[in-house]
């Protein structure tokens, strides 16, 4: 099991490893990251990166032509892999890449670490939470609050005359 | 567990292996609380029936709205949105799977139906387009007013909207902020992970708990197995509840129907619920249709933060005829940008480092294009679908005008995401884009407008359901969501399917 695991951690980290100041996936709690992923996620998603993390390993051959595994190749070859596999002129090939891309970016990009460098706050935890009461209320409205760089940008539009109640009063209808 | 006639509003989940199988009794019910599902089910409660909303999914309200992409795929998504159509090109299939239905996890935006619509649903399928195209305009008064309809605020707008609207005055495109159904938008720049701040009107926030104030039930977890038939006549439904975190099915439930029994499963659901009931219609499953879009990434000198800000604020339809195309903004969060733009490895990373600069704006095509929907070797949905040439050339143009939207507001450069065209353009080749591949496989695209599969018409060969969403040939059984409507509308749907659900839910309390 955790060498299943390590598979898909070797593949991810591949794609998004460290350039400078911006932390890679191996820098971001990757472990317990693809844990979750292989825990939370349904069979048939965790199946499609495993086999696209299995690909990856096996195919340098077809980007680097080198006919050994991708576990074996130097750094610079292994980073010439990652991104020349991503465009590999084969669809079924690109779209098994992208799977493995789309899954390590969601685990890389949530982090508070490349969240802080996007000047974007950290993502509170997520609840996992549902209803399980017999009554369900309507949910109440919290206080209105911007952030100050919309609120800024809110009166430029104003000041040129890009106002809602200059708009067209039939809401909704079609141009 | 038999709940009586007389009990008070209820909402019933799985809570653990083991637990009592449900027998229930209502005047209808309803199989989905999406769109189309809420929408009905209300007008019937409205009108003093006793009403069963039956969902799939968990329900979660604002609070327990995941706030990442991750918990989104999780919490919200149908199966980790990983249904793609299986043709040519695999292309993801977006839909919600929860109380509320896509509605928590679209952008709510409210645009009327066309008229031309109703035109075209009387000349192709028989459906009668006068007195149906007034009540749904009326039932579309009612909802922009009942669901907060407005424009969004000049406060909540971000960069990447007014950006867009900058680009198509320079370029003289009749354009506008959306109308979206949103309370006082803040622009969290959250829709796609549902709207924690409760601005969004999602039916899971309205309409549903209304059917519960009014003495109705809510059944979550609870996927319908198929509608029982009598002697022709639908009266009711069956199922297993089923906890959302392990999958796995628990006790069973029964709703029988005095009065109807109402499908809004989605246009991937509906057709295959149908056909394990035992409906033969050789129409279902066909005329699924969509609006596929793609965005392209423009690249400005100074930051756009296109998270900070309404997830989606900015349309032009001055393209719906000619040539047949949507333009929307659409921020998606960084998580997703990565595993979006081309390349890898310490390329990947070096692109990403442009993310506060860019934004990304849509083209969708109203296409003509016609799937099927059918179940698979596992009872999930199988979708043949792909673009036709002409709806390919369409899709391509929309990419170069969004291009050219980009460097009219100012873009220095802009990333196609193309297979085949170098990484980033300059504004001197959008051409490259005009004449670029028709080959589907070279645009990742998404399906997120679906239409079809149950399609009406007054010809029982040519739809499943007639113009009031009545099966042909069943009595007490209608389709209200996405799937009854034939054609693209060229406009995103929600507003139409609620309305025409509140129509034929009105007609059954007539």
């Amino acid at each position: 099991m955790r060498r299943v695991n390590d598979l898909v951690r070797f593949a991810m980290v591949a794609f998004f490893p460290r350039v400078d100041d911006l932390p890679g996936l191996a820098d971001l709690d990757v472990d317990v990251k693809i844990a979750r992923l292989r825990r939370e996620s349904t069979p048939l998603l965790w199946l499609g990166v495993v086999a696209a993390a299995v690909f990856f390993q096996l195919t340098p051959v077809l980007t680097v032509r080198r006919p050994w595994p991708a576990v074996l190749l130097t750094p610079e070859e292994l980073d010439l892999h990652a991104h020349r596999i991503s465009s590999h002129p084969i669809y079924v090939i690109r779209q098994l890449i992208v799977l493995l891309k789309m899954t390590g970016g969601l685990l890389w990009g949530e982090s508070t670490e490349v969240r802080a460098l996007l000047d974007l706050p950290a993502y509170p935890a997520d609840p996992g939470t549902r209803r399980t009461e017999l009554f369900v209320a309507r949910p109440e409205i919290a206080e209105r609050a911007p952030v100050e760089k919309l609120v800024q940008l809110g009166r430029r539009e104003v000041a040129l005359g890009r106002d809602p109640a200059q708009h067209d009063p039939q809401l909704g209808r079609v141009a | 567990m038999a709940l009586s006639p007389a009990a008070v509003g209820r909402h019933l989940t799985f809570e653990k292996l083991g637990q009592p199988a449900l027998e229930a009794e209502v005047d209808f019910v309803v199989v989905g609380s999406g769109a189309g599902g809420a929408a009905a089910a209300v007008i019937l409660a409205r009108g003093g029936h006793r009403v069963a909303i039956v969902e799939s999914g968990p329900w979660r309200a604002p609070v327990d709205y995941p706030t990442t992409t991750f918990g989104a795929m999780r919490d919200l998504f149908a199966d980790w949105g990983s249904l793609v159509t299986q043709s040519r090109a695999l292309w993801p299939v977006v839909q919600a799977s929860c109380v509320g239905g896509t509605t928590v996890i679209n952008s709510a935006i409210v645009v009327r139906t066309p008229g031309d619509c109703f035109a075209r649903w009387e000349r192709e399928y028989g459906i009668e387009a006068k007195s149906l195209e007034k009540r749904v305009w009326d039932h579309q008064d009612r909802l922009e007013h009942e669901l907060s309809a407005s424009v969004v605020p000049p406060d909540a707008r971000g960069l990447s909207n007014t950006l867009a609207l900058d680009g198509a005055e320079a370029l003289g495109w009749d354009s506008h902020y959306m109308v979206r159904y949103v309370r006082d938008c803040e622009g969290a720049g959250q829709c796609l992970q549902g709207c924690s701040k409760g601005r969004k009107q999602s039916t899971n926030v309205n309409y549903v708990p209304e059917v519960l104030e009014r003495g109705g039930y809510v059944l979550s977890c609870a996927p319908v197995d198929r509608v029982t038939l009598e002697g022709g006549h639908a009266t009711g439904v069956t199922g297993k509840f089923r906890d959302p975190v392990t999958r796995r099915s628990g006790s069973r439930f029964r709703v029988r129907a005095s009065k109807g029994v109402l499908v809004a499963a989605s246009a991937t659901q509906s057709p295959l619920l149908l056909a394990r009931s035992g409906i033969k219609s050789r129409a279902l499953g066909t005329l699924f249709r969509s609006h596929p879009g793609t965005g392209i990434f423009g690249v400005y000198n100074d930051p756009v933060d296109q998270n900070v800000g309404a997830t989606q604020g900015w349309a032009s339809t001055a393209f719906r005829v000619d040539p047949g195309l949507k333009l929307e903004t659409l921020a998606i969060p960084p998580e997703m940008v990565a595993g979006r733009l081309p390349g890898g490895g310490t390329e990947l990373m070096r692109r990403f480092r442009e993310y506060r600069n860019i934004a990304m704006w849509v083209a969708a095509v109203r296409a003509e294009s016609a799937g099927t929907v059918k179940a698979g070797l596992f009872g999930g949905p199988v979708i043949r679908y792909q673009l036709d040439e002409p709806d390919m050339r369409r899709f391509r143009t929309g990419l170069a005008m969004v291009a050219r939207m980009h460097f009219a507001a100012g873009a220095k450069e802009i990333i196609p995401g193309i297979y085949g065209l170098p990484y980033k353009l300059g504004p001197d080749e959008v051409n490259r884009i005009e004449e670029g591949p028709l080959d589907p496989r070279c645009y990742i695209a998404v399906l997120s407008h679906l239409f079809g599969g149950c399609p009406m018409s007054s010809d029982p060969r040519q739809g499943v359901v007639d113009g009031n969403g009545r099966v042909h040939g069943v009595s007490g059984l209608y389709v209200v969501d996405a799937s009854a409507i034939p054609t693209t509308l060229g406009v995103n749907p929600q507003h139409t399917i609620m309305a025409l659900a509140s129509v034929w839910a009105e007609n059954l309390i007539a």
